[in-house]
């Protein structure tokens, strides 16, 4: 297969820029794999396992939160506020984000907080999954 | 008289050396801080550019409405106003809120309502203090602001303006132009303007999955937080480098007083010894 270009965004730093051969992504209507040669394509994108296939094509896994993916000619951009390695993600912290979420679900203060805890429990399982490596 | 003189100037030299060194320490202290800050604030550039490119994309190639584009019938305005958390930074703190005062007070008079979000202890402080609705207080959170952080506030500043709380979103914030000059700035957020595209495409082909709309709305907590993390490292780095100034100017001020302490010191003690040794020969001449 083809290599081509990809790029991962955060704010706080490039995460990664360098060739793959293949792109895993899940956008709300399910995931979508990028190859070399792809149409332009931009879509929103779920906190969900992000899968970067490696020169001996196998896939390196990391945790991305909200945000999105870009393809134009032959370069594939993905932006999001937050990605970790799964080998690099902080399984204490993920599993203390997620017993904070879970209890402020509970506490059900208000329809705003109940969503925002929503998402917070979103992300802390997805990294969860994905340094489990169950995905 | 003239011991009494010397031991009160001694004192000085000491007070004010003891100022120098905390001046000292808070200027090196700053400018590492500043290091960090402005590396910080390089590294979100690349974010942001992407997420306005695509929106900017978005809306140009597209006829579409958002309710983030939408034509407001202005009645309420938020105001996003970010100060320092410490003093000690010079006319750091104080230029932002003047101009953060003036902007409310303007749309006051005009007749909308301002609420206000405000971040850093100053802004928080200054705030409580007048007559004004916040909605919510971050104080203390610049410096180790994560992404987590500004993402929840942005949510938090969505989900009111989707709910009409507000129907404008504007900020005020601290750019830094360089280590000598940081500004007070007026931005406004929401709704979403004209966006000046940074591809310069015509037309592309690009497909949007599942439509433009969803896009460019999905963006949209990205964007406001991309800005809102932005704009308060930005202004981390501002008040880092007005302190470094502050403090630089402070300890220069210190050395100039030692140097003229120590001036009169010795004029002291010179005048002593002349004193005594006149004394001395004065005593043995007499007896001759």
């Amino acid at each position: 297969m083809r290599p081509f270009k990809l790029k991962i965004i955060t704010p706080e730093k490039t995460f990664f820029e360098g060739e793959t051969q293949q792109l895993i992504a899940k956008t709300p209507a399910g995931n979508v794999g990028i190859l070399a040669g792809h149409t332009p394509y931009a879509a929103n994108l779920v906190a969900s396992p992000l899968k970067v296939m490696q020169e001996d094509g196998s896939f390196r896994v990391a945790a991305i939160s909200a945000g999105m993916i870009k393809v134009r000619s032959s370069e594939c951009v993905v932006v999001a506020s937050a990605v970790e390695w799964a080998d690099e993600i902080d399984v204490e912290r993920a599993k203390r984000s997620k017993e904070d979420a879970e209890r402020r679900i509970k506490e059900q203060k208000s329809q705003k907080e109940f969503e925002r805890a929503e998402q917070k429990l979103k992300r802390a399982l997805n990294r969860l999954t994905v340094s489990g490596g169950k995905y | 008289m003239a011991t009494a003189n010397m031991k009160d100037v001694k004192r000085r030299i000491k007070s004010v050396e003891s100022t120098r060194q905390i001046t000292k320490a808070m200027e090196l202290v700053a400018s590492s801080k500043l290091r960090r800050a402005k590396e910080r604030a390089l590294a979100a550039q690349p974010f942001f550019a992407a997420v306005y490119d695509t929106m900017a994309d978005v809306s140009r190639d597209h006829v579409f409405s958002s309710i983030y584009t939408k034509k407001e019938v202005l009645k309420t305005v938020l105001m996003v106003v970010i100060a320092g958390d410490r003093g000690l930074a010079g006319g750091f703190n104080n230029n932002v809120l003047k101009l953060a005062m003036e902007k409310a007070n303007e749309h006051k008079n005009e007749g909308f309502t301002v609420k206000l979000i405000t971040i850093g202890k100053k802004a928080v402080e200054y705030f409580r203090k007048r007559d004004f609705e916040v909605l919510d207080e971050y104080p203390g959170i610049a410096e180790s602001l994560n992404v987590y952080d500004s993402l929840d506030i942005a949510e938090n500043i969505i989900a009111r303006f989707r709910m009409g709380e507000f129907d404008r979103v504007e900020l005020v914030y601290t750019t830094f132009v360089s280590a000598l000059t940081q500004e007070p700035v007026f931005m406004p957020i929401l709704p979403v303007k004209q966006m000046i595209s940074g591809s310069g495409e015509k037309k592309s082909l690009m497909i949007y999955d599942p439509s433009p709309e969803e896009v460019f709305d999905g963006l949209i907590p990205q964007y406001i937080s991309g800005i809102l993390y932005a704009a308060t490292v930005d202004s981390f780095a501002s008040e880092q480098a007005a302190r470094r100034t502050a403090m630089e100017s402070a300890s220069d001020n210190a050395d100039e007083m030692i140097a003229n302490l120590s001036l009169m010191y010795n004029r002291a003690r010179q005048g002593q010894i002349t004193q005594e040794l006149t004394e001395i020969a004065s005593g043995s001449l007499r007896e001759e």
